[in-house]
């Protein structure tokens, strides 16, 4: 795998060794502050991924002056090749239209913990372009759909992905919904902290009965270690097989071997006088802590919309 | 729609031509005049008064005075003149015109060095605002630098032998840990910045942001052994329609008091916060067992600048606090509690000291709807 680095900041070339060495890929970089062809090189190359500093005041040719504009020019070009952003700059402060031009923006403070998901994002790229999905049957496929969920997945994906099955351009649209809807939603897939509430136990208790529910990992494209998601329904099938009975996950998770009652779920609201929170709610609209609690004691939280079949996203009500 | 004024847009935003970038001058040099000119053209006209005043009161005793000086020497004239004008007078009425021109000139000069204080202290204050900001910013810059050094150590690491790859990954392990805790302290920065200025009011839970705070004075905390007893702050307490910068605010003006307090205080290093609500207000308690405050300076202590009304705090803090942490809790701006007050009067909220429990020697009362 080979990726490119464009830059005016002469400092980030140990950056982008570090993450070649790191990942064991080949990375080029293009300082932009002295080197005045870097489209041709970009021709020559065809890499397989492309980092993108976002603020180029320092570029040595032409008008642009943010990556942004250059991540335009080069989709008319490689529109199946990733862009990321990597910059100093706040990601919150960043223009949406800018944003839009790229795949994923990553801050240059904390890149290491984001290898990952560039990773993660550079294959998904090539095995879409390897293989490009002809219809919404052949993308569910790449995203190793569970069967049971393929009617409700199958009626949400948007439109714009439907109308471009083998155009170019295609990767960055499933890019963006599987990466900022089915991953970042609960509701298809859950997180760790999500999972472990609907087996009715805590993070510490999760990790314990963790290896029981391998098969429900989502592995399709695009899937990353620092974005580790499980399939609800595979969870909950899994959980059928595991444990006897009829009743609610939460009550029977707990019934798996090996754990005991300190590994069990609390409700953050009543500070564990309610038992089975059924739902992760934030503390508040401003923090990004999550917490697990009793649906009652949460009310929507004003930041997200709601989404058809996902969870709704929830946070800790005024007492 | 005016020729010239068609807007255009590109991916890197508005076309300005030669019409916009008028326009927006005029309209940049309006809004500087209605603001920022307008209080510099008061400030001129102001001083040219003085100055003119000055020049006139020169002209009058036949010597020049140095600007630094005026009050004084005006004072002094005053005086001279005064008393050749008492000695006119019946005796009685001579007594007490000294007596009150005595208390008149006394009240006017110290007002006046109060006055200079205070503007110093300001200056000092909106000098430090600034440099803070500059170095967020380099700091920021700064952190992505650590990030690649900690990421070529770990990388060096992988080719060396156990025992020197064990080591170069504990150098790198701290210098991610010092990132990390520079990010979170900055964080901070830009949350009481003016960068937040766009946010709304909502609801605030107070449990993490108490935790949060807890971080930021880590290492003085550590190393002073002082306790930080959050167990009475339910996780469930919510503060309603406020900013999270102005909970922030509260709570490290709050707390870097409590701080400085059981650091010169007694042998116990305890603050203590409590947090309850009856139907209609939240009812948030610090408590220490620092230096204490008198009773009398109960009110003082929210007036801006009085930072150490009887003179005591800072004078056990010097002899008990490192010459190294001087900065961080040595000095006091005097204006912490009067912000405090500000924000939480702004939401028809209370805060006030009272007579403490038992076992502590401060309580600071904050009831918030």
């Amino acid at each position: 795998m080979n990726c490119i680095w464009i830059d005016d900041e002469p400092k980030r070339e140990i950056a982008a060794k570090n993450m070649a060495d790191s990942l064991g890929i080949l990375c080029e970089f293009i300082n932009v502050k002295t080197k005045d062809d870097y489209l041709e090189t970009l021709s020559k190359v065809k890499p397989d991924l492309i980092l993108i500093d976002q603020n180029l005041t320092e570029i040595k040719t032409g008008d642009i002056k943010k990556g942004s504009t250059l991540a335009a020019i080069i989709r008319e070009e490689e529109s199946n090749t990733p862009i990321v952003c990597v910059t100093a700059q706040e990601i919150k402060d960043l223009e949406s239209f800018h944003q839009s031009s790229f795949d994923f923006i990553c801050s240059d403070v904390n890149i290491e913990s984001n290898y990952p998901t560039i990773m993660a994002i550079a294959k998904g790229f090539r095995s879409i372009r390897s293989k490009p999905p002809k219809n919404s049957k052949e993308l569910l496929s790449l995203i190793e759909a569970p069967e049971d969920e393929i009617y409700r997945l199958e009626n949400i994906i948007p439109h714009s992905i439907k109308e471009k099955y083998n155009s170019n351009g295609v990767s960055s649209l499933i890019f963006d919904w599987v990466w900022n809807t089915l991953v970042f939603r609960p509701g298809f897939l859950y997180d760790r902290l999500w999972t472990a509430t609907l087996l009715g136990v805590n993070l510490q208790g999760f990790s314990k009965i963790e290896a029981m529910f391998q098969s429900a990992k989502f592995e399709g494209v695009f899937s990353s270690q620092v974005a580790e998601r499980w399939w609800k329904t595979k969870v909950i099938s899994l959980l059928s097989d595991l444990v006897e009975g009829t009743d609610l996950p939460w009550v029977k998770g707990r019934k798996l071997a090996g754990l005991s009652t300190e590994d069990y779920s609390e409700d953050y609201f009543s500070s564990g006088k309610d038992d089975f929170p059924e739902v992760v709610a934030y503390i508040d609209q401003s923090s990004d802590v999550r917490r697990q609690m009793k649906l009652k004691y949460t009310v929507p939280h004003p930041r997200f919309d709601k989404l058809l079949y996902f969870d709704e996203i929830r946070m800790m009500r005024a007492e | 729609m005016a020729k010239g004024f068609e807007p255009k847009i590109n991916r890197e935003g508005f076309i300005a031509n030669v019409y916009f970038a008028e326009l927006v001058a005029f309209v940049r040099f309006a809004i500087d005049w209605s603001t920022i000119l307008r209080d510099y053209s008061l400030r001129e006209e102001a001083l040219k008064i003085a100055i003119l005043s000055k020049e006139k009161f020169e002209e009058t005793i036949g010597e020049k005075v140095s600007q630094s000086r005026v009050v004084e020497t005006a004072i002094s004239h005053l005086k001279t003149e005064a008393n050749i004008a008492s000695d006119y007078l019946p005796p009685l009425q001579k007594k007490q015109f000294e007596s009150i021109f005595e208390r008149a000139t006394e009240v006017i000069q110290k007002q006046y060095n109060a006055t200079q204080v205070e503007l110093s202290h300001l200056r000092m204050v909106a000098s430090a605002s600034s440099l803070l900001l500059i170095f967020s910013h380099e700091v920021k810059s700064l952190l992505g630098v650590l990030e690649q050094s900690k990421n070529s150590l770990s990388n060096i690491a992988k080719n060396l032998g156990k025992a020197q790859s064990d080591k170069l990954s504990e150098i790198g392990d701290n210098f991610g840990e010092l990132k990390d805790r520079l990010s979170e302290l900055l964080s901070l920065t830009s949350l009481v910045g003016i960068d937040n200025r766009g946010k709304k009011p909502g609801q605030i839970a107070l449990l993490e942001r108490v935790k949060k705070i807890e971080k930021v004075f880590e290492l003085i905390i550590g190393k002073y052994g002082i306790s930080i007893d959050y167990s009475g702050v339910p996780n469930n307490f919510v503060l309603k329609e406020i900013l999270e910068s102005e909970v922030y605010s509260i709570l490290l003006n709050v707390f870097s008091n409590s701080i400085k307090a059981v650091i010169a205080g007694g042998k116990k290093r305890i603050i203590k916060i409590e947090a309850k609500r009856t139907t209609e207000t939240g009812i948030i308690t610090i408590l220490d067992t620092g230096v204490g405050l008198e009773k009398s300076r109960y009110e003082e202590v929210f007036i801006p600048f009085i930072s150490d009304p009887d003179g005591s705090l800072y004078e056990k803090l010097s002899k008990k606090l490192n010459p190294e942490d001087n900065l961080i809790v040595g000095s006091g701006s005097g204006l912490g509690l009067g912000i405090a007050r500000e924000i939480v009067s702004a939401h028809s909220g209370t805060i006030r000291f009272k007579a403490p429990r038992e076992g502590w020697s401060t309580e600071l009362e904050i009831k918030l709807p």
